[in-house]
C-alpha cells in the first residue's frame, strides 16, 4: 500500500511539473506576454513583474525561480489588477467554487449511484429504459445549455428562484443542479454497466447457490464491487465539474474563482492565467491522488499486494 | 434403495434471439443418500444447466419448464423462491469450477464463510466463526483460524477450492453438487481435491452429485455414472459397467479420449471427432448420429428409447445397436447377462 | 436373433416396430457436425443487423445525416448570409421572414445556425479525425513494439493523463489566439491519448493472434503488418471512440466559446451563438434557444449512434 501510494504521489509530481514547464514555455511564446519585454503596460505593474519574474536573468533562471514560486505556492502579482495577487483571487474565489463543486458532486453521486443501481436491477425493463434514456439526455445537454434555460424557466418565467448572484440557499440550486447534470448522468450510466458485469460474474453465482436473498447479494455481493470501478471515475468527473464553475459563475453572476478565470483569459491577464491554471492543476491532480488513495483502501488487492493485477 | 433426489422429466430451454435452446430436455435420474454420482459429458452438453436446474438458478432468459426435482419427497420445483433459498446452501448446496472467479474477491474468506452458516442457523457470530473454522479444518486448510482474515487472492487455486468445497459443507447439506470442481486445477491438486471429496463423503454421510466432462476422476469417487449428450442422457448405469462394458458409442468415445487417473497402462487418447450440436436445432433422431461411426439408417430418423442391460436394472441405454436386428459392431462388449 | 436379444436382457418390444432396412450402416455425416444453425455472418454484417434493430441509434444516424446535408446546403437557401448586418432588423422575434429571428446586428439566426453548423460539426469532425491519427499512430506503435518502449510510451501516456487537458487547451488557445484553424489544432493534438490506449489494447489483443502468426511468416515487414492486418481489426473499438469522441470535440469548442476562446467573428459556431444569446436571455430567449438546441440534438444524436455502435459491435454480445 505504502509503495502504491508512493508510486501515486510521484506520477502527480511529474504530471505538475510537466504542466509548469508547459505553461513556461506558452506563456515565453506569447508578444505581448509577461516575459516578454515588448508590451504596453503601466510602469507599476512593469516593476512588479520585473521584480518577481527578473526578466534580465538568463531563461533557465527565470526557469527555475518560477519553479520555486510555485513549490512556495507564490504564484505572483496580477498582469491587469494593481496591488492583486494570483493568491489573493484563489483565497476570494475558490471557497465560492469548491462549496457550489462539492454540493454539485454530493447531489450527482447521491442520485446517480442508485439510479444506476436500480436501472441495472431492472434491465431492459421500462424503468431502466426510461432512466437510461434520461441519462443519455444528460450527459448529452452541456450544463452551459442547461444553465441558460434553468434560468429562463425558474427565475425569468415562474419567478420561483432568483436569477443569479450567491449567498443564499436558493440561489445554489440551479447552477448546483446545471453542474451536477452531467455528473449524475454519467455516474448512473457507468453504476449500471458495472453493475451489470458485476451481476454476470461467478462469485454472484456462488451467494445465490448458498441461499443468500437477492437483497443481500445485491447489497453485500454486487454494489461493492460495482462502486469500485466507479471510484476511478471520480476524478474526471471533479475536473468536469471544475471546468464546468468556469461557465455557471459567470451564467449566475457567482464570485467565485471560475469566473475570475473567464475574466483573466478574456482580458489576457497572462499572469493570473498561468498562476489559475497550475493551481487548478495541482488542484485536480491532488483530487486524482486523493481519489486513488481511497481506491487502494476499497481494495484488497491493492491494500495487499501493492498493485493492481 | 431410499433415494434422496429424484429428478423427472426435467427440461430447461433459453429464449434466445435466435429461438429455444433446449439445454436440457427430458432429464431422469435419482441419487441415494451417502451415494456419489457422476454425471459426465462434453462441454455444452447441458451439465451445468442441470445443476442449475436442480437449484432453480436459471439466469435469464433461460427458464425450467417442465419436470419434478424431489429432495426426499419434497418437489423444489413447486416451491416458493423464500422456501428455495432455505434449500440452497442449506439441503443442496454446489462448489463451481473456477474457484478464482467464484469467491467475491473483495470480502475475506472468513465474511464469505460466515455468511452462509448466518443465513441458515440463526447462531451468533462467535459461534458461527468457530463452525468457520471447523469446517475448514474439515477440508484440511492448514492454520484455519489465520484464514478468516484473508481474502481470496492470499490463497492458491486448490486452496480456494477447498474454501468452496468447506463453504458448501458449512451447513450440512444433504447433497452438494460439484460442477466440474477439478476441471481448472493441476493434475496433482485434481487427485488432491477428488480425495478429500472421497473423505467428506464417507465422514459426513452427504451425497454428491460429480459433474464433469473428464471421465477419468470420476473412477474413485462415484459408484454411478450418467452419460449426457446434447440435453440427454444416453446411458446410466454403475461405475465398473460404464468402465467394462460401455454401451453407447458416446461413451466409448468419452472413455477413449480421457487419460484415467488410475489407468495402469498408458493408452492412445482418440478425440472424439466434431463437436456437439447446437442445442437450437439439435439433430433429428438420436442426437449423436452426425458423430456416431456406427449411425445406421434409423438413428437420422427416429430417436432412440431406453432400455435395459445388462439385466440388474441398473444400466440402462438409448441407442439402436441394442436393437435385436442391429449388426454386431467389432470389439463391442454387449451387456453380459447378470 | 431371438437368443441373443435374450442374452442381451434387451426385449425388442420395448423399441417398437421399425422401418425396413433401418439397420444399414451410414455411418457418421461431417456436413451435419459442424451445422451452423445461425445465420452465417460476417462481424460487419452481424454489427449492422445489430445497429438497425437498435432504433434510437438509427434516429441518431439520420439526424446527423440530416444536419450534416443542412450544414453544407442550408446556408445558401435562406436567402442571407450569416455576417449581413441589417440594425433596424435588430434583435426580431421568429417570423415568416426570419424563421429563427435575428441577432443583436439584425442578422438572420437560421443563417447563423446553419453556418453554425458547418464549424461546430467540421470542428468535431476535424479534431476526432487528427485525434485518431495521433492516437493509433502512438498506440499502434507502442502495441506492435511491446517490450520496453511500450512501457514507456504507455508510462508517458499515465503522466499525461493526469494533467488536466481542458487547462491545456485553454493555454494554448490562449496564446494561438482564437480562430477555427487553431481550435482544430488545440483539440486535435490534446485529446488523442484514450485513442491511444484503446488502439493499444487492440493491437496487443490482435498480435497473438494467427493470422498475425501467418502473416508474419510469409515475411510481412512490421509497418504493413500493422496497415494492413492490425488496425482494420481493430476498427470496432476505434470507430465506437471516435464516434463518441465528435460530441466530445463541438461540447469542448462551445465551452471555449462561452469563455470567450471560440472562432473568431464574423464567423460563429453554436457555441458562440449559444454564448452571446445568454446575454439577452429575458428579451430574445431565441437567440439562446436555436443554437442551444442544436447543439444539445447533436450532441444527442452522436451520443445515440456511439452507444448502439458499442453495443453493435461488441463481440462479447455474439451469442
Ligand atoms: N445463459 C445462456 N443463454 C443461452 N444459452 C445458454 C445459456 N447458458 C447455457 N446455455 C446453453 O446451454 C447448453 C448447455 O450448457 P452447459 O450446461 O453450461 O454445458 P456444460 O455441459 O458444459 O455444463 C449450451 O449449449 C449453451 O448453449
Ligand atoms: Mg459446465
Amino acid at each position: 500500500m505504502a509503495r502504491y501510494i508512493l508510486q501515486r504521489v510521484f506520477a502527480a509530481f511529474v504530471a505538475l511539473w510537466i504542466l509548469t514547464t508547459v505553461t513556461f514555455v506558452l506563456m515565453h511564446a506569447i508578444p505581448g506576454g509577461p516575459f516578454t519585454r515588448e508590451r504596453n503596460v503601466p510602469e507599476a505593474v512593469m516593476r512588479n513583474i520585473e521584480a518577481k519574474y527578473h526578466l534580465d536573468d538568463p531563461l533557465w533562471q527565470q526557469y527555475l525561480d518560477y519553479l520555486g514560486g510555485v513549490v512556495r505556492f507564490d504564484l505572483g502579482p496580477s498582469f491587469k489588477f494593481q496591488g492583486q495577487t494570483v493568491n489573493d483571487f484563489i483565497r476570494r474565489g475558490f471557497p465560492v467554487s469548491a462549496e457550489l463543486g462539492i454540493i454539485s458532486i454530493i447531489l450527482s453521486m447521491a442520485i446517480g449511484i442508485p439510479v444506476g443501481i436500480i436501472s441495472a436491477l431492472r434491465q431492459n425493463k421500462w424503468q431502466d429504459n426510461v432512466t437510461m434514456l434520461v441519462a443519455i439526455i444528460g450527459v448529452s445537454v452541456p450544463s452551459f445549455i442547461i444553465a441558460p434555460l434553468l434560468m429562463y424557466v425558474f427565475a425569468l418565467k415562474l419567478r420561483w428562484l432568483p436569477p443569479a448572484m450567491w449567498g443564499s440557499w436558493r440561489q445554489v440550486i440551479m447552477p448546483a443542479v446545471a453542474l451536477a447534470l452531467l455528473p449524475l448522468a454519467t455516474f448512473s450510466r457507468l453504476m449500471r454497466s458495472s453493475m451489470l458485469d458485476v451481476i454476470s460474474q461467478d462469485y454472484i453465482k456462488t451467494a445465490r447457490a448458498k441461499g443468500l436473498s437477492e437483497l443481500a447479494v445485491t447489497w453485500r455481493h454486487a454494489v461493492k464491487n460495482a462502486v469500485m470501478p466507479i471510484v476511478t471515475y471520480l476524478g474526471p468527473l471533479i475536473a468536469a465539474i471544475l471546468t464546468g464553475t468556469f461557465i455557471i459563475e459567470q451564467i449566475f453572476a457567482i464570485p467565485g474563482l471560475g469566473r475570475q478565470f473567464v475574466w483573466s483569459v478574456n482580458n489576457r491577464d497572462y499572469t493570473t492565467i498561468l498562476g489559475l491554471t497550475i493551481f487548478y492543476g495541482a488542484f485536480l491532480l491532488l483530487m486524482n491522488l486523493v481519489v486513488d488513495i481511497i481506491y487502494g483502501f476499497l481494495d484488497p488487492r491493492i491494500q495487499i499486494a501493492g498493485r493492481k493485477d | 434403495m431410499d433415494n434422496l433426489l429424484r429428478v423427472r422429466d426435467l427440461k430447461t430451454s433459453f429464449f434466445t434471439y435466435a429461438g429455444e435452446v433446449r439445454a436440457v430436455d427430458g432429464v431422469n435420474f435419482d441419487v441415494a443418500g451417502g451415494e456419489a454420482v457422476a454425471i459426465v459429458g462434453e462441454s455444452g452438453c447441458g451439465k451445468s444447466v442441470t445443476a442449475m436446474s436442480l437449484l432453480r438458478l436459471i439466469p435469464e432468459p433461460g427458464k425450467v419448464l417442465a419436470g419434478s426435482v424431489e429432495l426426499a419427497g419434497r418437489d423444489l420445483v413447486k416451491l416458493k423462491e423464500r422456501e428455495m433459498r432455505h434449500v440452497r446452501g442449506n439441503d443442496i448446496s454446489m462448489v463451481f469450477q473456477d474457484p478464482m472467479t467464484s469467491l467475491n474477491p473483495v470480502l475475506t474468506i472468513g465474511t464469505q464463510l460466515m455468511e452462509a452458516i448466518r443465513q441458515h442457523q440463526k447462531v451468533e457470530k462467535d459461534k458461527a466463526r468457530a463452525r468457520a473454522i471447523e469446517t475448514l479444518e474439515m477440508v484440511k486448510i492448514p492454520s484455519a483460524d489465520k484464514r478468516l482474515a484473508q481474502y481470496p487472492h492470499q490463497l492458491s487455486g486448490g486452496m480456494r477450492q477447498r474454501v468452496m468445497i468447506a463453504m458448501a459443507l458449512s451447513c450440512h447439506p444433504k447433497l452438494v453438487i460439484c460442477d466440474e470442481p477439478t476441471t481448472s486445477l493441476d493434475v496433482t491438486i485434481q487427485a488432491q481435491i477428488i480425495e478429500l471429496l472421497k473423505d467428506l463423503k464417507k465422514a459426513t454421510g452427504m451425497s454428491i452429485i460429480l459433474i464433469t466432462h473428464n471421465l477419468g476422476v470420476v473412477a474413485g469417487l462415484a459408484t454411478r455414472v450418467i452419460v449426457m449428450y446434447a440435453g440427454k442422457i444416453v446411458e446410466y448405469g454403475p461405475v465398473n459397467e460404464i468402465y467394462g462394458i460401455p454401451q453407447h458409442p458416446y461413451t466409448w468415445g468419452l472413455l477413449r479420449s480421457v487419460p484415467r487417473l488410475d489407468a495402469a497402462e498408458k493408452r492412445r487418447l482418440v478425440p472424439i471427432y466434431g463437436q456437439p450440436p447446437d442445442l437450437l436445432k439439435p439433430p433429428v433422431g438420436c442426437r449423436f448420429n452426425p458423430r456416431c461411426d456406427h449411425a445406421m439408417k434409423i438413428c437420422r430418423e427416429q430417436e432412440p428409447p431406453f432400455v435395459p442391460v445388462n439385466g440388474n436394472g441398473q444400466h440402462h441405454v438409448a441407442c439402436w445397436l441394442q436393437h435385436p436386428a442391429a449388426p454386431a459392431v467389432a470389439g463391442f462388449k454387449k451387456g453380459v447377462p447378470a | 436373433m431371438k437368443a441373443m436379444s435374450v442374452a442381451n436382457g434387451v426385449n425388442p418390444g420395448v423399441f417398437g416396430p421399425v422401418p425396413e432396412n433401418a439397420f444399414e450402416h451410414v455411418g457418421p455425416a461431417p456436413e451435419e457436425q459442424n451445422l451452423i444453425v445461425r445465420p452465417p455472418t460476417t462481424y460487419w454484417q452481424d454489427a449492422w443487423r445489430r445497429l438497425k434493430k437498435n432504433f434510437l441509434a438509427m434516429c441518431g444516424l439520420y439526424v446527423i445525416i440530416l444536419f450534416i446535408a443542412l450544414a453544407i446546403f442550408g446556408p445558401m437557401l435562406t436567402g442571407y448570409t450569416y455576417f449581413g448586418q441589417v440594425l433596424t432588423d435588430a434583435n426580431k422575434a421568429p417570423s415568416l421572414a426570419h424563421w429563427f429571428g435575428t441577432d443583436h446586428l439584425g442578422r438572420d439566426e437560421l443563417t447563423r445556425v446553419l453556418y453554425g453548423a458547418r464549424i461546430s460539426l467540421s470542428i468535431g469532425i476535424v479534431a476526432s479525425v487528427i485525434n485518431l491519427a495521433v492516437g493509433a499512430l502512438y498506440g499502434g506503435i507502442s502495441g506492435l513494439v511491446g517490450g520496453r518502449t511500450d512501457n514507456v510510451m504507455m508510462r508517458i501516456v499515465d503522466i499525461i493523463y493526469g494533467i488536466p487537458l481542458q487547462l491545456v487547451v485553454i493555454l494554448l488557445m490562449v496564446v494561438m489566439g482564437s480562430g477555427l484553424l487553431n481550435i482544430y489544432v488545440a483539440l486535435g493534438l490534446v485529446y488523442w491519448l484514450g485513442m491511444a490506449r484503446i488502439v493499444r489494447g487492440q493491437v496487443l489483443a490482435l498480435k497473438e493472434q494467427e493470422f498475425v502468426l501467418a502473416a508474419r511468416m510469409v515475411g510481412a515487414d512490421q509497418r504493413r503488418l500493422l496497415l494492413r492486418h492490425l488496425i482494420p481489426n481493430a476498427m470496432g473499438p476505434i470507430i465506437v471512440t471516435l464516434t463518441l469522441s465528435i460530441p466530445q470535440a463541438i461540447f469542448t469548442e462551445a465551452w471555449l466559446s462561452f469563455i470567450g476562446l471560440g472562432v473568431a467573428a464574423p464567423q460563429a459556431s453554436w457555441g458562440v451563438l449559444a454564448s452571446e444569446g445568454v446575454g439577452g436571455l429575458r428579451s430574445y430567449p431565441w437567440q439562446t434557444f436555436f443554437p442551444a438546441a442544436a447543439i444539445s440534438l447533436t450532441m444527442l444524436a452522436f451520443n445515440f449512434l456511439g452507444d448502439g455502435l458499442r453495443d453493435a459491435l461488441d463481440p462479447r454480445l455474439r451469442r
